[in-house]
């Protein structure tokens, strides 16, 4: 099959997937209780005020109604207004994205040189203090929830100092180097646990690598371990770690909301909290439809890089 | 070749390794450089928990709104922390005989920040506004108090009232009693660009992230005391205390978080950090279902409960919450001391009471509660004390949406314990218990209760509701429609650099005063 009729195909299946997931979402926001009238009206509203305004926020209507004009703008590109705020859904989304984007990218720039340099080592001398050092490591990092290690560094480094600051978040545009201070703490604290992940992946694949007959023939050859490490054992062992680190991006978007509650950045994981708990269909529409859409592209470019690092592997 | 590139590799990890060691070195030395986040005397920075959703006054979700746009808007009327009221843009009022019509003279020398005159016109364009616009939230509650509404001069308003109308002051000390300018109001885009008579301007605001604001130089008041103001969007309440430890905001309020209570605490062991407690009040009562069947229909069962509840311990539990069975503040004219001894714990007395009502051996029931404040241990202490004279209750935490739509919509909730959303005026917070739509009117009153509260939601001179009020909240400890338990000062948490922190009856800061050394 060619690349073109490959990329078809996984076109025509999310475009599938994400109607699916956007009528599944549909009905969830709607079978709890509560919903965006009861987030906007106040504490001591009557029932009958309640009513008011989820006439006046049209969430009267049957839910069919409701579905299908969401879906009939999302075909002219409207996603709609938020409940809550009247603000056009698209605007929010990528302000939203834009942070959650930088964040996840921090976090993959500092969770793969970490977890690649840890997964080689230890896999490549399977048994050695270094290599039980690094494996319960990063089973500690998987283990430890990163609301935890993001108020530890709070506590022990923003907190003590002026340089990284507590919360907040700088546009990359505005002003980049405040961008990159407010992110380094959040992104450390993200991926920490995918560097957990992916250094036991590749320790995984680099054991089992470092057992075939080639590298024992490469070795007998006299090639020099740092070589063999870099040309055999590392380039078959990375395979099965790229999948995972498709996966893991695809956590660290839709995934971030404990870290950025927590540093208080106005990203896409915060605002779907928001969203939910104020009932806010059309914003967790949109949440939804973005991090359906990329989860389908990285998955996409991961088979795609699968060929480029290995000719043998073809795509169907 | 290998050689060299590994050597190259060994350099770059070194490299790496050496730049996060400067920067945690920086860091814990402090490097003090320019940043958004710098501490300035001149702002001063608070942190808020959630995001304002419009700043459109008469679309804002809830009466919590007017934290946010404190900085920029002004009520005609103030309420105090005790509970009394005090012109504000009205710079005076008075009743007719009958209490029928009330008549505001405008403060003097006031213009909105865009120049447009506060005048008699723009109060009644705002309350108009507010009862007639599209969508508006204060609609119902101010059509339920004003028949009508004149400007007879330029600076003379006068607003005829319902029979509903008694709690006039109240109502225009909140979300209700804004004013915008009406220039603005026309505008399409005035949900984002407020314009009000405030101590503040609204300058800049990041969604989800910030409101910044500077200080208005037209303000006619004495104030505000720095130039800029910033309400930040932090979430969560561990990094709110990091964040006023290390000066990155000088002020927050008490958290509704369950943990307030530690969290308190917790800041008052951080160094340069005070925690006040200037006014405002956060009070809590149990509501109890009392439809036909029930067993709170009985009102020896409500009383028993009453008096199994082990007060003293209550505080123990929540130490900053002071037993009060009813819904006015302490100081408050409104508040009757007498009433504060009505139950007192009597585990004794309870199964007595619940025998008497044919419960010898108690009975069981759901009792539920939200995550706010220390209402879930004080739910469980409740719990505890029921226990002891027989009575099996299970807190059921439920999520806030959940909790509005079972028991204040549908209704099918036997108990809860709740924050109650307070007002000055003890009969505009009675009335969502005792009309029938109410939000906590479960099940019959009784006459003499529902006499009482009529007459105190009756019009009458200032003096004379106070008495009819202080009637009502006998009738209705006596009768223990709710229970209502416990209340305490909202708490201020801020930095010893910032002085007079003076807050409102609902805790929101009083904006013009406060000042940072």
């Amino acid at each position: 099959m060619s690349q073109l009729a490959f990329l078809g195909r996984r076109l025509l299946a999310a475009a599938i997937l994400i109607v699916v997931v956007s009528i599944g979402v549909f009905l969830m926001t709607h079978l709890g209780p509560g919903d965006a009238a009861l987030a906007r009206s106040s504490a001591d509203a009557t029932p009958e005020e309640i009513a008011v305004i989820r006439e006046q926020l049209g969430l009267d209507r049957p839910l069919a109604e409701q579905y299908v004009s969401w879906a009939g703008g999302l075909l002219h590109g409207d996603l709609g207004n938020s409940l809550i705020t009247g603000d056009p859904v698209g605007e929010t989304l990528i302000s939203r994205f834009l942070v959650t984007l930088s964040l996840a990218s921090l976090a993959v720039l500092f969770s793969v040189p970490l977890a690649f340099v840890g997964g080689i080592i230890s896999g490549s001398r399977p048994g050695s203090l270094l290599d039980r050092t690094i494996f319960n490591t990063s089973s500690v990092l998987i283990g430890v929830p990163s609301f935890f290690v993001g108020l530890v560094l709070i506590h022990l480094v923003a907190a003590r100092g002026t340089l990284f600051p507590t919360y907040g978040y700088t546009d990359l545009v505005t002003d980049p180097y405040e961008w990159f201070r407010h992110l380094v703490l959040p992104a450390i604290t993200l991926g920490l646990l995918a560097a957990g992940e992916l250094t036991r992946q590749l320790r995984g694949s680099m054991v089992d690598v470092m057992e075939r007959d080639y590298i024992r023939t490469a070795a007998a050859k006299g090639l020099r371990p740092a070589l063999i490490l870099r040309r055999h054992a590392f380039r078959n062992a990375a395979l099965p770690a790229l999948t995972l680190l498709g996966l893991l991006v695809i956590s660290l978007l839709g995934g971030s909301a404990v870290v950025e509650t927590v540093f208080a950045l106005p990203g896409l994981g915060r605002e779907i909290v928001t969203a939910t708990l104020g009932g806010d269909i059309p914003l967790i529409q949109g949440i939804v439809l973005v991090i359906a859409v990329l989860a389908i592209v990285i998955n996409t470019v991961v088979d795609i890089s699968y060929r480029l690092l290995d000719p043998r592997v073809k795509i169907s | 070749m290998g050689t060299k590139r590994d050597k190259s590799l060994s350099k770059r990890v070194f490299a790496c390794l050496l730049s996060v060691l400067i920067l945690s070195a920086a860091n814990a030395c402090g490097s003090g450089a320019a940043t958004s986040t710098d501490s300035s005397t001149s702002t001063i920075r608070m942190r808020v928990q959630t995001d304002l959703d419009t700043w459109d006054n008469t679309k804002a979700a809830s009466t919590g709104s007017l934290y946010w746009m404190g900085p920029v808007y002004e009520t005609l009327i103030r309420a105090t922390p005790e509970g009394k009221f005090e012109p504000l843009l009205a710079e005076s009022y008075a009743f007719s005989a009958d209490g029928r019509v009330l008549t505001l003279e405008t403060r003097a020398g006031v213009t909105f920040s865009d120049g447009t005159a506060f005048d008699a016109k723009a109060v009644v364009s705002n309350l108009d506004r507010a009862m007639t616009v599209d969508g508006s939230q204060r609609a119902p509650k101010l059509k339920e108090a004003i028949a009508s509404l004149a400007a007879p001069d330029e600076t003379t308003v006068a607003i005829t009232l319902t029979d509903s109308g008694v709690a006039i002051l109240d109502l225009l000390s909140q979300m209700e009693g804004i004013m915008a300018s009406p220039k603005a109001f026309a505008e399409p885009d005035f949900a984002n660009k407020p314009v009000g008579t405030g101590p503040f301007v609204l300058t800049e605001h990041k969604k989800g992230q910030s409101m910044t604001f500077k200080a208005n130089p037209n303000y006619w008041g004495d104030g505000p005391k720095v130039g800029g103001l910033e309400l930040q969007i932090i979430p969560d309440d561990q990094t709110t205390v990091s964040a006023l430890s290390s000066g990155e905001i000088d002020l927050f309020t008490e958290s509704q978080s369950m943990f307030a209570d530690t969290l308190i605490q917790q800041a008052k062991g951080t160094p340069n950090v005070t925690v006040a407690e200037p006014g405002g009040v956060n009070l809590t009562e149990i509501t109890l279902n009392r439809a036909p069947g029930q067993p709170f229909a009985d009102p020896r069962v409500r009383q028993a409960i009453y008096y199994a509840i082990d007060f003293d311990g209550l505080s123990a539990i929540a130490p900053r919450m002071k037993k009060s069975l009813q819904y006015a503040v302490s100081g408050s004219p409104f508040f009757d001391s007498g009433l504060e001894d009505l139950y007192s714990y009597d585990p004794g007395k309870a199964k007595q009471l619940l025998a008497e009502a044919g419960y010898p051996n108690g009975f069981s029931f759901t009792m539920r509660a939200v995550e706010s404040g220390p209402l879930v241990p004080m739910a469980s202490y409740v719990q505890s004390n029921l226990s002891e004279v027989g009575i099996d209750v299970k807190v059921q935490v439920t999520p806030l949406p959940a909790f509005r739509q079972d028991c204040y919509v549908d209704k099918k909730c036997n108990s809860t314990f709740t924050r109650v959303s307070m007002s000055a005026d003890p009969a505009r917070v009675a009335q969502s218990r005792m009309i029938p739509t109410g939000s906590g009117a479960w099940g019959p009153i009784p006459d003499d209760v529902n006499a009482a509260y009529k007459t105190a939601s009756a019009l009458a001179d200032e003096a004379t509701h106070v008495a009819n009020v202080r009637a009502f909240s006998r009738a209705y400890a006596e009768s223990a429609q709710n229970l209502v338990l416990a209340q305490a000062p909202i708490a201020v948490i801020a930095r010893k650099s910032l002085s007079d922190i003076q807050v409102d009856f609902g805790g929101m800061i009083i904006w013009e005063k406060i000042a940072k050394s």
